[in-house]
């Protein structure tokens, strides 16, 4: 595998650490797109740099998470979110009450949708603006 | 936000060579943030570097454009197929705009009737490039009693009894080629194919009916002459001899850079895009289109009740498609049973299944006939071509040789 394919899937899957690391790294000349991945070496990265565009979000990368917020007993509500705070906040805003609790589900789960199935990557590409309610839940 | 304009740019992004294809220019798009995008989009394309996901996370002022996730977000709404539509859309609200701007100023300040008509004339300009002025036609026909006239490079069809007739395949028409099944509609359109191939050309099928594999085991076997019943199993039948001549007959095909879709029920906008790619591909050939077969063709919008209606979306759209690309299309078309049952079973322009618009829609329409098909005692092995319309040409039939093991295709003259 190369470089420039690992970069390539940071970026699609917006894995914003490894991806601003690898983006350093070329930038510095440590780095070609053309290398096999065996050729990173984190150590030759200067840390205190890759934090401050980690923090600064030189790449602009604002991953949407999804999270599930438990209604009541049966009911649990997915939002999608730029963190658990505003998926907290946007469920009482939608449903005037605080949620039972909020745990962040992987955007790559899996459910059946009509006849197909589809992962919460695929439905967030529906959504324009977030955060936004991706679907309940009931238990049966 | 506008989600033509994403789909537009993400198209862009993931097929670079739509960029210098499009119609659209920066300043037509809504958003300045798309608009801005794009022209950095061409900078890159136009200094040689692709544009993709890498190339643009370099870019200083990725923030502005909405980072990585907004790319990201413009790939997902790619799509290859639609992009006529796409630039369409997109036209269609510039000029919306660019009217109710004119329309606004014109009011304020109280313009002429004639200046606002002229103003508005010019926005509907943008995509009228169809226009040549009798002046200009005459001018480049001035000289031609006098200047020796070049050899025009024709799509022959391998034939020249019928390339007298046609005068090869010529460009923006649209041929319908209709026999009855089993006829050898699917031989002649590979002997087409390999023949405009050798001859420069880029021989596109787009295989609705047969899988490719069946397509190359039948050109490997009409370029042999190998029976096509021993290449089932090529290493226990094939003899010595047959073998020896093996690596030259497929470098010979080789040479006709002939390009297979296989999938089935493809619609004429999916046909479209591939065939823009492959242009792109092979700039100094000229593409020469192969559809097996017309009906098989998925229409745009499914007409359940009137089959009618579909094949002349079809026909229409295959028309325009060859007219767009300025190419030659060859489509075949199956025949409805009415000819079994006249005594003489030769074909007529009717008997094309739903023939009323195939009929208006094709330049050319060549009907395949052969003797053994009904006489299974007769001797004759040749093939007729009727051609029943010929728009630019006279009509006519010619007879060449067709072996129906091999599924060759030769005129007598030009010897075995």
């Amino acid at each position: 595998m190369q470089v420039k394919e690992l970069y390539y899937d940071c970026l699609i899957t917006e894995e914003a650490i490894l991806a601003h690391y690898i983006h350093h790294l070329l930038q510095e000349g440590k780095l070609s797109l053309e290398d096999d991945i065996a050729a990173i070496n984190l150590e030759q990265a200067n840390h205190e740099k890759v934090a401050e565009m980690i923090e600064r979000n030189v790449l602009g990368i604002h991953r949407v998470r999804v999270y599930s917020l438990k209604k009541s007993k049966k009911c649990f509500v997915f939002i999608f979110a730029y963190s658990e705070k505003d998926a907290i906040h946007y469920f009482i805003q939608t449903f005037r009450s605080r949620p039972m609790n909020c745990i962040e589900y992987p955007l790559d789960f899996e459910f059946v949708r009509g006849k197909g199935t589809i992962s919460f990557w695929e439905l967030r590409r529906e959504y324009e603006e977030f955060p936004a309610v991706a679907g309940y839940y009931v238990k049966n | 936000m506008s989600l033509v304009e994403k789909a537009f740019l993400g198209s862009l992004m993931k097929e670079n060579y739509l960029m210098k294809d499009t119609i659209i220019t920066p300043n037509q798009l809504v958003e300045v943030r798309h608009q801005q995008l794009m022209m950095q989009m061409l900078e890159l394309h136009q200094s040689g570097k692709g544009v993709d996901l890498i190339t643009l996370s370099t870019l200083p002022n990725l923030a502005y454009f909405g980072g990585i996730s907004y790319l990201n977000e413009l790939l997902a709404h790619a799509d290859i197929d639609k992009f006529g539509e796409i630039e369409d859309l997109i036209l269609e609200e510039w000029k919306e705009r660019e009217k109710r701007n004119i329309l606004t100023i014109a009011a304020k300040d109280n313009w002429e009737i004639s200046k606002v008509i002229t103003h508005l004339d010019k926005i509907n300009h943008v995509k009228m490039n169809d226009h040549s002025s009798i002046t200009e036609a005459l001018h480049r026909m001035y000289e031609a009693p006098w200047i020796e006239k070049e050899e025009e490079k024709i799509a022959t069809s391998g034939l020249r009894e019928l390339d007298k007739i046609t005068g090869g395949f010529q460009n923006g028409e649209l041929t319908i080629l209709a026999a009855r099944p089993s006829m050898g509609k699917t031989d002649v359109m590979l002997h087409f194919a390999k023949e405009v191939g050798w001859a420069g050309y880029l021989p596109i099928i787009f295989s609705l009916e047969m899988p490719e594999k069946l397509l190359t085991t039948r050109l490997i076997a009409s370029t042999g002459k190998y029976n096509r019943i021993k290449l089932r199993n090529p290493q226990k039948l094939l003899s010595e001899s047959h073998k020896a001549r093996w690596a030259s007959v497929i470098g010979k095909l080789n040479e006709t850079y002939i390009q297979i879709f296989d999938q089935a029920g493809q619609t004429i906008a999916q046909m479209r895009a591939k065939i823009r790619k492959l242009m792109h591909q092979y700039p100094n050939r000229q593409p020469v289109i192969f559809i097996d077969y017309l009906t098989l063709i998925r229409p745009q919008q499914l007409h359940y009740v009137n089959s009618h209606h579909q094949v002349s979306e079809i026909s229409q759209n295959l028309k325009t498609v060859a007219k767009d690309f300025e190419c030659p299309v060859i489509c075949l078309a199956q025949l409805n049973r009415s000819v079994e049952a006249r005594a003489n079973k030769r074909p007529v322009m009717s008997d094309i299944r739903e023939s009323g618009s195939v009929e208006q829609d094709a330049d050319v329409i060549i009907f395949l006939y052969r003797e053994k098909y009904y006489d299974k005692a007769s001797k004759d092995s040749s093939i007729e071509f009727i051609v029943a319309k010929n728009r630019n040409g006279p009509t006519g039939k010619i007879d060449v040789e067709y072996n129906e093991y091999t599924g060759r295709i030769w005129e007598e003259t030009t010897g075995k």
